[in-house]
C-alpha cells in the first residue's frame, strides 16, 4: 500500500476505526494511539481484494485492541468502562461491558469473530466471507465465545 | 418503513462503500441523519487528526512491535554465501523494534542501522523479542526467488528475547531483498507473503505483527 493509498484508507475510516479502539480499550487517550497501529498494521497487510475495507479495518483494531490489553492487563478496568461509548453505536452497554470483559480471555480469532457478530451484527457466513475463515472455524469459534460471555456474564451477577 | 440497518451499515455507507442498505436510507430520514452525523464527524475528527501524524507515526516504530527474537538460518538464500557461527550481540535493546539486525564488519559487531546499507561479506544476524506468546517466522525475500525460510523456532514465550545462533555472509547479489519477521499467535506459513513487481512484501494476515527490513546494498 502506497502513502498515498494509506492516507486516502485514514480520511475514509480514521473516526470509525478511533470510536472502535475507544470502545473496546476504554480511553481515548489509548484509542489515539492505537488509531495509527491500527492504519500501520493495515498498511503491512495485504488490503481485501473483495469484501468491505471498513470490517477488514475493525479486524485489524480488534487485534490491536486485544494486544493492547493483554500486554497492559488492563482489560479488566477497560472493559468495565465500555459503556462510556459513542451514543451512535449500540445502546445495549451491558452487553458491550460483557464482550469487553472476555476479550482478554480468548484467543484473537475467538475475539475478532466474537465481536464481528455480537457488536456489529455479521451472520455466520458474512463473518466468513469478509475474513476467509472457514464456515466451521467461524461457528467454532463463536460457540467458544458464546460459552465464555455466558460464563461471565454469570460471574458478573447479569440476568440470565 | 422497512426494519433499519445495521450500524455496520450505516458506517460503512457513510465512509462511501457499497451497501445494498442505500435505498432503505434514501428513503429513510432517520437513517440518513445518522449517515449524515458520521461524514461530519468523521471530516471534523480528519482535520484534527491529520494524516500527516499518521505518517510521523509511520517514521516511528510501532508500539506493538516490541519485542525480538533470535532464529536459527538455513543457508539455503541465494545471496547467502554461507553460515557462520553468529557473534555476541555488543547490546541488548530493551525497546525498539522487534526485529533487529546486526551486522558485522571489520572484527567488529553493531546493530544495522534502519538508514545503513550492507555490503558483499557482512555477517548478519537477527535477535527478536516477544512481549507476548507467540511463533514467529523469519524469511528472506529476494526478488525474483521464492521466500526462504530462515527460521521457525518452536513457541515462543512472552517478555523473552532470542537471538540467532547463526549468521550469513552476504554475496554480491544486487536484486532487492528484505528480511521478513512475521510474528502470531498461531503459527503461519510462508504463503500468507506476496510480493508485488514493486515495492516491499505484503504479508496477509491480520492478527501478525510484521516487520520488514530492507537490505540496501552499498553502491
Amino acid at each position: 500500500m502506497t502513502a498515498d493509498e494509506l492516507t486516502a484508507l485514514y480520511e475514509r475510516y480514521a473516526l470509525l476505526v478511533h470510536r472502535r479502539c475507544r470502545r473496546l480499550v476504554g480511553s481515548s487517550a489509548d484509542a489515539d494511539d492505537l488509531l495509527h497501529e491500527v492504519f500501520l498494521r493495515a498498511q503491512r497487510s495485504a488490503p481485501p481484494r473483495e469484501g468491505s475495507s471498513l470490517v477488514w479495518l475493525y479486524r485489524v483494531a480488534t487485534h490491536c485492541c486485544f494486544d493492547r490489553l493483554r500486554a497492559t492487563a488492563r482489560g479488566t478496568r477497560h472493559a468495565q468502562r465500555l459503556d462510556t461509548g459513542e451514543p451512535v453505536v449500540s445502546a445495549d452497554a451491558d452487553r458491550q461491558a460483557l464482550v469487553g470483559m472476555v476479550l482478554r480471555k480468548l484467543d484473537a480469532l475467538t475475539c475478532e469473530v466474537g465481536l464481528l457478530h455480537h457488536l456489529d451484527g455479521l451472520t455466520q457466513e458474512e463473518i466468513a466471507a469478509e475474513s476467509g475463515y472457514s464456515r466451521k472455524t467461524v461457528g467454532r469459534k463463536l460457540a467458544l465465545f458464546e460459552v465464555e460471555f455466558r460464563e461471565h456474564w454469570a460471574r458478573a451477577g447479569g440476568a440470565s | 418503513m422497512s426494519t433499519h440497518p445495521r450500524q455496520l451499515d450505516l458506517e460503512r455507507l457513510a465512509a462511501g462503500e457499497a451497501v445494498t442498505a442505500a435505498a432503505h436510507v434514501d428513503a429513510c430520514p432517520e437513517c440518513q441523519a445518522v449517515v449524515t452525523e458520521i461524514r461530519a464527524a468523521s471530516s471534523a475528527f480528519v482535520a484534527r487528526h491529520p494524516p500527516l501524524a499518521l505518517h510521523e507515526a509511520a517514521s516511528r516504530r510501532p508500539a506493538w512491535w516490541r519485542s525480538w527474537w533470535p532464529v536459527a538460518l538455513l543457508p539455503v538464500a541465494a545471496a547467502v554465501a554461507f553460515v557462520v557461527l553468529a557473534p555476541e550481540p555488543p547490546e541488548r535493546r530493551l525497546k525498539g523494534p522487534a526485529l533487529t539486525l546486526f551486522v558485522t564488519r571489520g572484527g567488529a559487531t553493531v546493530a544495522l542501522g534502519r538508514d545503513e546499507r550492507v555490503s558483499e561479506g557482512d555477517r548478519l544476524t537477527f535477535q527478536y523479542e516477544a512481549s507476548a506468546p507467540g511463533h514467529l517466522l523469519l524469511l528472506d525475500v529476494e526478488r525474483g526467488k521464492a521466500p526462504v525460510v530462515l527460521a521457525a523456532p518452536p513457541k515462543l514465550l512472552a517478555s523473552s528475547s532470542f537471538r540467532a545462533p547463526l549468521a550469513f555472509e552476504l554475496d554480491a547479489s544486487t536484486a532487492d531483498e528484505w528480511i521478513v519477521a512475521i510474528f502470531a499467535p498461531a503459527p503461519v506459513s510462508p504463503e500468507v507473503l506476496t510480493l508485488p513487481e514493486q515495492g516491499a512484501p505484503l504479508v496477509a494476515c491480520t492478527d501478525c505483527l510484521v516487520e520488514v527490513r530492507r537490505l540496501e546494498r552499498a553502491r
